[in-house]
Parts: structure tokens; sequence; C-alpha cells
């Protein structure tokens, strides 16, 4: 387990290009949005003077005042975002099959190659998807629909407060762990597919299950340590931006440069998480390298070792 | 002999003493009121049943010059009767987030009289009669008159033993039961105000008891009110006024007593799992009745009402009772939170409410103020309902800002902040309508939805905007000047204006006149909104002058004059869009640094001001010292010819980082 997460990170290191052109990637959506935002943000301030209270800070009369006179024409950039959001998905989804290809044969990027790999197993992920996300929606209706029932007849009869708050809070956590759960097994769904060269989505995803379920303290395990570093990577933005208030040039491009960073860092991890379970799977089905290529996997024949 | 004169005497010193270090429910030896209708009562309370049964004994003082043949009353928990009164009509179920479940009869109130006698004996309830002076709805039972066999002659006194039965309803809207809590309040038959000719509105002696409406506090006659309740001795009790005596009984219940001097109204709680705070400050005991899961929070409860009581007795008056009772209802009873009665409030809190989010705070201060709104000059809600709920959020937002901060006084986290008086603002700024109906309106008369806003909302922004333009040091010595003069007193808004005018005459400013009337005719009477609005900003480099300019014929081309230095006309262009005008200030600022301040008195539609200057205005701002918050719309009050971008690169850089957020959150979800 230690061993898949040091290598997932050597192996990230090494992925600099390939999250490079990630980030660029959604660096160019984003601003696809933000170049109209600025310019429709521009007319709507015009020559008023009533926002500049809000370089240095929040002000909550200035803000108001604007949104009431021109919220209107910005808001379309609401459902935009969201839809675009979605279209990253999108992307995403085809991005992975590049991502995982490279880590498990350990290839060097090439954007020409790794696209072709994307466009290779785009197909199959995008099946896998539609069994993931029904499945994430479903499972936001078994633990919300019950839970709110719980609340409303908690209401009726719980002293004080608190106990719906820590019900609702346990439902909550439990949705997120279970949340979690799906996640990790469709990224290894992705990657035995990439591994066996399968187009079977179903069948790999139910493969994935069985390991999530034989391995599940070495899988847990490792999830659980993957979450270290984006759960400090949040704490230290947080405190950043609490300390740092754009009042100049500088500290305006400080303060975008560490945004930045941020998002790139996000990218960073998420390749973090695709290699350490590339590593951990690789090595719990005693995988060889030559091996790897001939045969298909099955998880009762072969040999389990520590990792 | 002597022995026993000298023990005597020792005994009434003692005696004397005793009594004298016994508290007092107010500050004053003397009545402080005219303490018109005095109350003196026995209760018992069944907490299964949810039923009170009572005896009152009503004195009711005629201060008038007329010959009173009949009484009013008010029997306010009618409304909770069924659907068809006028408070279920107009909606006042749903204001509070609660309702009544029709099918559960153990949720709806009432209250009915048994028996009403005089001194006689004569039983006067064969001649009560419901009445709906207000709108005519004959199901409505929240007012009735009675017919005296004796009429009460000018100056003389009326007694009248009643006895009546409660029904408590479900807490929908500040009054009754949930589960096990008691919050009781307008749950005794009251008598209304007769006014006398003159007496706010009344040309001639009547009465004022008006019916319940969803949208309508209360009004009533100040005077002494002696209360006992009895009720199983599990239950803590707290009530208004000095609790003076409390008696176990041999059944199992108790009897507590409560005595309340020179205030309009008497309200009570029972809840058997109250945690009881006191403390002292100054002449006044406080006692706070708290929920068990919020006693980690007494600080803040304390803290913010020990505020108020500074605050209110520097800027306003003395608080001249003994005793306050702060009350913070259960979770499952939110619907009595937030409500005041003398000496007594319901105040607001949840578990796990974060010091940045000052509900606490805002709620305690907020109802502990309408003891002076409500209380000490008693004001008519029903009919000026801005008086008590305006006047007192205008010193909410004062006291809140003042203790909390102006922009964090309300909200402080995750570095997203507003103040009490922004969110007051903005309560009347952002009406879909502000010109929905006049801040002198009837409570019930206002159009749905409209209410809170112009009544607290509107009102504490112009107050607001009052005190601005004459100073805080004028606005506060009309506001002493007011209470001082009408507390106790039942004023209207035309005694306020006229204790303005007063203040303004001797100040007879340059600006605003010798009086205030032009001010309230808009914004207190009418329904017009204020904005001004920086039109335009035109820069002229002001051409040398040429041609031909005497009879000499001899042509001019200012080669003699000094044409070295080079001259603007900046023009700026002053607009008034709405119909409201006050006297507005507009700062221009120029090239070189220099800056001009212009007074404008804001009555035309447009108002052009000319420099001629070497430098040109690069900005202008109308009212730069935010003296006018009445103003609608502040995004149009400045122009600046050479704009900085640099608040829309802050805010787009903060759109293109939480886009790319949102868009690795979804790529998350595969």
């Amino acid at each position: 387990m230690i061993k898949a997460y040091t290598k997932g990170l050597r192996v990230t290191l090494t992925s600099g290009k390939m999250i490079t052109f990630l980030y660029l990637f959604v660096l160019l959506l984003a601003l696809i949005i933000s170049i109209p935002f600025f310019i429709t943000l521009k007319n709507a301030i015009n020559f008023s003077m009533s926002v500049y209270p809000l370089l240095h800070g929040f002000d909550y009369t200035s803000y108001e005042d604007f949104i009431r006179t021109s919220g209107k024409i910005l808001k379309p950039f609401v459902p935009i975002g969201i839809w675009v959001s979605i279209l990253y998905l999108i992307f995403s989804i085809f991005f992975s099959g590049g991502i995982i290809d490279l880590i498990y044969n350990n290839k060097k990027f090439s954007l020409k190659e790794f696209l072709f790999a994307c466009g290779d197993y785009f197909l199959s992920f995008l099946r896998l998807a539609l069994i993931v996300i029904p499945i994430q929606l479903l499972l936001v209706v078994i633990i919300y629909f019950p839970l709110v029932a719980i609340l409303v007849s908690m209401s009726d009869t719980a002293e004080t407060e608190a106990g719906l708050f820590y019900t609702f809070v346990t439902g909550a956590a439990v949705h997120l762990v279970l949340s979690g759960f799906i996640l990790v097994i469709a990224d290894y769904a992705k990657i035995l597919m990439v591994a066996n060269k399968s187009k079977k989505a179903f069948v790999s995803f139910w493969l994935a299950i069985k390991f999530f379920f034989v391995k599940i303290i070495k899988v847990i395990g490792l999830y659980v340590l993957l979450l270290i570093f984006p759960a400090v990577l949040i704490v230290a933005y947080l405190l950043f931006s609490e300390s740092l208030f754009i009042h100049s040039k500088i500290t305006f491009l400080i303060v975008v440069l560490v945004q930045q960073i941020f998002i790139w860092l996000r990218i960073f991890v998420k390749i973090w998480f695709l290699g350490s379970e590339t590593f951990l799977i690789t090595n719990l089905l005693g995988i060889e390298e030559e091996v790897k290529q001939d045969e298909e996997w099955n998880i009762e024949e072969l040999s389990v070792d520590n990792g | 002999m002597k022995s026993i004169k000298f023990l005597s005497l020792l005994a009434s010193i003692t005696i004397l003493h005793f009594q004298t270090a016994i508290a007092q429910p107010t500050i004053s030896d003397k009545p402080l009121s005219p303490r018109i209708a005095n109350y003196q009562m026995n209760v018992k309370l069944n907490p299964k049943t949810k039923i009170i049964n009572g005896s009152e004994v009503l004195t009711w003082n005629n201060t008038s010059t007329d010959t009173i043949k009949e009484l009013r009353f008010h029997m306010y928990l009618n409304a909770f009767k069924n659907t068809k009164s006028t408070f279920y009509k107009e909606g006042g179920h749903r204001f509070r987030g609660e309702n009544i479940r029709a099918k559960d009869t153990v949720d709806w109130g009432w209250i009915k009289i048994k028996s009403m006698k005089d001194v006689n004996g004569s039983e006067l309830k064969n001649k009560i009669r419901f009445i709906h002076p207000d709108d005519n709805n004959k199901d409505d039972r929240t007012v009735i008159k009675v017919d005296l066999n004796n009429p009460v002659l000018p100056g003389s006194t009326i007694v009248l033993n009643i006895q009546f039965q409660t029904k408590l309803p479900k807490i929908v809207a500040r009054s009754g039961f949930s589960r096990d809590y008691f919050l009781i309040a307008q749950w005794f038959p009251k008598i209304g105000v007769y006014e006398v000719p003159g007496q706010r509105f009344a040309t001639k002696g009547s009465w004022n008891c008006h019916q319940y409406h969803a949208n309508s506090e209360f009004y009533a006659d100040f005077g002494n009110y002696d209360v006992s309740i009895t009720l199983p001795k599990e239950y803590i009790v707290g009530a208004t006024g000095l609790n003076t005596n409390t008696k176990l009984n041999t059944d199992g219940t108790k009897t507590v007593n409560y005595l309340a001097e020179d205030v309009v109204d008497f309200a009570w709680t029972a809840f058997k799992h109250y945690k009881v705070v006191e403390t002292q400050w100054k002449h006044v005991h406080i006692k706070a009745l708290l929920q068990p899961n919020h006693f980690y929070m007494k600080d803040r409860f304390i803290g913010s009402l020990i505020n108020a009581l500074n605050y209110f007795n520097d800027n306003l008056g003395i608080y001249p009772y003994t005793t306050v009772t702060l009350v913070d209802p259960p979770y499952y009873a939110l619907a009595a939170s937030g409500m005041e009665y003398p000496t007594f409030f319901t105040t607001m809190a949840l578990w796990g409410i974060p010091e940045g989010l000052k509900m606490i705070e805002d709620v305690t201060i907020h109802e502990f103020g309408h003891n002076y709104f409500m209380g000490l000059l008693a004001t008519n809600e029903f009919e000026e309902a801005w008086m008590d709920e305006g006047f007192n959020t205008y010193y909410e937002t004062r006291i809140m800002n003042y203790y909390y901060g102006k922009k964090t006084s309300m909200f402080n986290l995750f570095g997203f902040h507003f103040g009490d008086f922004e969110m007051q603002r903005e309560g009347y700024t952002g009406m879909s309508n502000p010109k929905a109906a006049p801040d002198a309106s009837f409570a019930w008369q206002y159009p749905e939805g409209n209410y809170g806003r112009i009544t607290y909302n509107k009102t504490a922004t112009w107050m607001t905007t009052l005190e601005r333009l004459v100073g805080l040091k004028t606005m506060n010595k009309i506001m002493k000047t007011y209470f001082e003069k009408w507390k106790f007193k039942h004023p209207t808004g035309r005694d306020f204006i006229n204790v303005v005018n007063g203040i303004m005459f001797e100040k007879n400013d340059k600006y605003l006149g010798n009086n205030m009337n032009w001010f309230f005719d808009q914004v207190l009477y009418g329904t017009g909104v204020c904005d001004y609005k920086l039109g335009r900003i035109r820069v002229i480099k002001i051409e040398k002058p040429r041609g031909i300019f005497d009879d000499s014929l001899s042509l001019v081309n200012n080669d003699s004059i000094n044409s070295k230095r080079e001259k603007f006309k900046s023009s700026v262009f002053v607009e008034r869009l709405g119909g409201v005008k006050i006297p507005v200030e507009i700062l221009v600022h120029f090239s070189n640094g220099s800056e001009e301040l212009e007074r404008w008195n804001g009555k035309g539609r447009v108002k052009v001001f000319d420099f001629v200057k070497p430098s040109k205005a690069v900005w202008a701002k109308v009212d730069p010292f935010n003296k006018l918050p009445i103003d609608i719309n502040i995004t149009n009050n400045s122009l600046n010819t050479r704009p900085r971008t640099s608040v829309i690169w802050k805010y787009t850089s903060k759109v293109l980082f939480w886009l790319e957020n949102s868009m690795l959150l979804f790529s998350t979800l595969f």
C-alpha cells in the first residue's frame, strides 16, 4: 500500500507535461466563459464608482445594489457555467483513458499518443460512466429520502435540534463515504479495462467491485492516505485566502498565481490517485510487466502479495 | 406598657425596613403612568388539557369626560379558534412557519367568558356581543362589547369580576403550547383603549379596539398587574414583572405571584427544562430562561441584553423597571420566539450557531428594545406599527453596529459579511415595489408581503437618513425629547413629528429648514422613492476668444492674452429620478487633486454644476458621505471619466477560479 502510494507519487511527479496539458485545457474552457464575463461586467459597471469598495474586501451594500440593478445580465453565466462543467465531465472521461494508459504502460507523454489512447478508450469509459453516474444518483435517493423521513419524524419528538443535526450529519457522512467507494471502484474498473485491453464496461466494473471487497483494507487504506494531501491543500488555500487581500496589482497577481497553482495541484492529485491505484491493483494481482500484455486477469486464480 | 410600645415600634421599624428592602417592580415609589386598566388575576393552568381557568378583577378608570355606557375587550386567542377568523383569513397562521393541523382539535385555541359581574353582582355576560370594527367579518371573535347596566361616569371607576377560560392553541404565532412548552400571551380578556378627543386621531371620545389581524400587534392602556398562577410544581415560570411569592401547594402544584406596575400587558412562560441564569445590571434584575442545549451560549444572551440596556439608558432614556426576563424557546416552539412584552421577551437561538452569525444578539437587542417603544411609549401598533417596529429597528441597527461593527454586525463568516443596517436598508431597497404603500398605513392594510419591509426596513432606513441629515447629536436630542415627553402617553406620528419640528425650529438649519414636514410628507406619508443619479460629466476645453470685439473693428487673436494657461469647463449633470426630493451634496474631483463640494436642494429634475478651472473634472459623486441611505440605487450615484478596472479583474479572476473548481468537481463524479 505504501509502495503504491509512493510509486504513484513518483510517476505523477514525472507527468508534469500531461498535467500541464490537462490544466491548460481546464483553463481554456474556463476562459471561454470568463472573458465574456469580464466584458459583460465591464459594461454593467460602466463608469460607476459604486463597486470600488469591493476591491479591498467585501462590501455588502455595494454588492447588493449592483446585483439588484445589473444582476439580470450576469445571471445567464450561472447556467452556462454548469453546462460547461458537464461538458468538462465528458472531456474528463475522454482523458481518463490516456492518463491510465500512460501510467500503466509507463509511457512518456506525447500529445499525439495520449490523445490516441484517450480516443481508444473513450466509448468504453463512457459506457462505464453511464453505469457509475446513475449509481451515484441512486445513492443520493437511497440515503437522503429515508434520511429526510427520519428527520421529519424525529422533529415531532426530538428534544433538541442538536439531535436532528447529528442525524443529518451522520447520513451525509455515510453518503460521502459510500460515494467515495463508488468512485474508487470506478477507478479500478478503468484500470482493469486498460490492463485487459477490454471494452467490457460492466464486466470490468463487476471485477472492480470484487477486487474492492477482497482487498478492502488495502484499497480503503490507500484511499485514506491519498486524501491527506488534498485535505492539506484545501486548508492551506483557505488560510492563504484569509490572510491575503487584493489591494494592488502585485497582490492581485499573487492571488491569481496561487489560485492557478491550486488548480494545477488538483489535477496533480487526480493523477496521483490513478497512479497509486494502478500500482496497487498491479501489485496485489501479482501482475508482471511482461505478462500484462498477454493475459487476462482472474482475481480468484492469481496469488496475492502484500504490495 | 412602655416595653410593649417600644417593641411595637421596633417591630414597625423592622417591618418598614423589610418592606423597603423588598424589590419593587419599578424604580419609582410613585405611579409612572395613568394606571387606567388594572388587573388582579388568579389563574390555573392544566398542562394536559392546555386550558387556563382564571378569575380576573378588572379595575378600569374612566379618565375621560365622557359617560361610558359600554366597554370593549380584546379576546385575542379566538383568532386561533377556526379558519374563519380574520387572523386566519389574512394568512396569519403561515407567517411564522407553523400551521395548525385541521384534524387535531387540541391544536385550536379560544377564550371565553364564563361570567362577568359588576360590583353589585349583576351578571353582564348576556350583554356581551362580538363586534367587527375593521372588516365586518361576522365570524371573527376577537373583539367584544359589553353594555353596562350602570354607565361609568367621568372620573370614576368600574370594577368587574370576570371568570374566563382560555384554551391555548398550538403555537403558530406567538402564544400557546408546543409539546410541554408554554408561552402564554394575549390570554385574558383585555380591555381596549378609550381615546378622548385630541388623543391620537380621536375627534370624539371612542373605543380604539381593533380585531386581531395577521399583521397587527397590540395596543392597551397602562396599569398594574397582580397575577397568581397555579400549575404543576415541576414547571419553571417566567413572567412580566416581579416574582413576589412562590408557594408550594399540597396537591403537587405551586402558586407563583407576579406584580407588574405601569405596564400595558402581562405574558408568561412555563417549561420544565429551562436553565435559569440570573444577574444584575444596575437597578435591573436580569433573568434568562434558556434551553439546556443553548446554555453554553449564555454569555451571548446576557451580553447582548446588557449592551442594549447600556445603550438605551445612555441614548434614549432610563429603563424604569427593576426586572427583565429573557426567554429562549425550544426549536419546536420557534413560532413563539422574537416577541416582546413588558419586561419580558422571547429571543431566538439554535444550537451550534456560530459567533459570526449574530442571530441571538440581534433578536435579543431588538425584542428588548420594544420595551421602550411598545412598552413605555406604547404607541398603537394596529394603526401606526412603524412607530414601534420601525423606531425599534432603527435602534437595533445602532446598537448592533456600535457593538459588533458596521459591516459585520449581522454576519461575518468565510469572508462574506454584512452589518445590521445594511441588511435593513436592503430589505427596503430590495422590494419588488418600494412604492407599494405608505409607511403610515394601518397594519392590516399593507399589500401582502410588504408589512415587514415597510414598517421595519423602510422606517429604519428613513430614520437613519434623518439622523445623517440632522446629525447624530440632534437626532439623539430629538429621540430623548420625544421619549421623555411622551412615555406612558400613547403618542402618534404627528406627536413625534412635532418634537422633530420643535428642535429643528431651534436649530434653523440652512439646508433643511426650520421644520421637517417636507421630509415626513414624502418618506412617511408618501410612497415615492429617492433616487439621485450622477448623469454626466462633460469637459470642454475653453477656447481662447477670437474675432472682433470692439468698435475699433480690429482683429483679436489673443496674442496679448496670456494663453499659456489652459482652462476647462467641467459640467456635472445631476438628475433626480425618484419622486422624493431631499437636499443632496455633490462632490467633484479634479485632475489636479482639488475637490469641490456642492449642495443642491434636490427639487428639480436636473441640476448642472459648471466649473471653470485649469484642471478637468475627473469624477463626481452624488451624496458622497452617504447621508441618504434611502436612495434606492447607489450604483448610479457616481461617474469616473477614468474608470478603474481593478474590481472587474478581481471578480473575473474569482469567476475563473470557481469555474475551474466547478469543472474539476464535476469530473470527480467519474
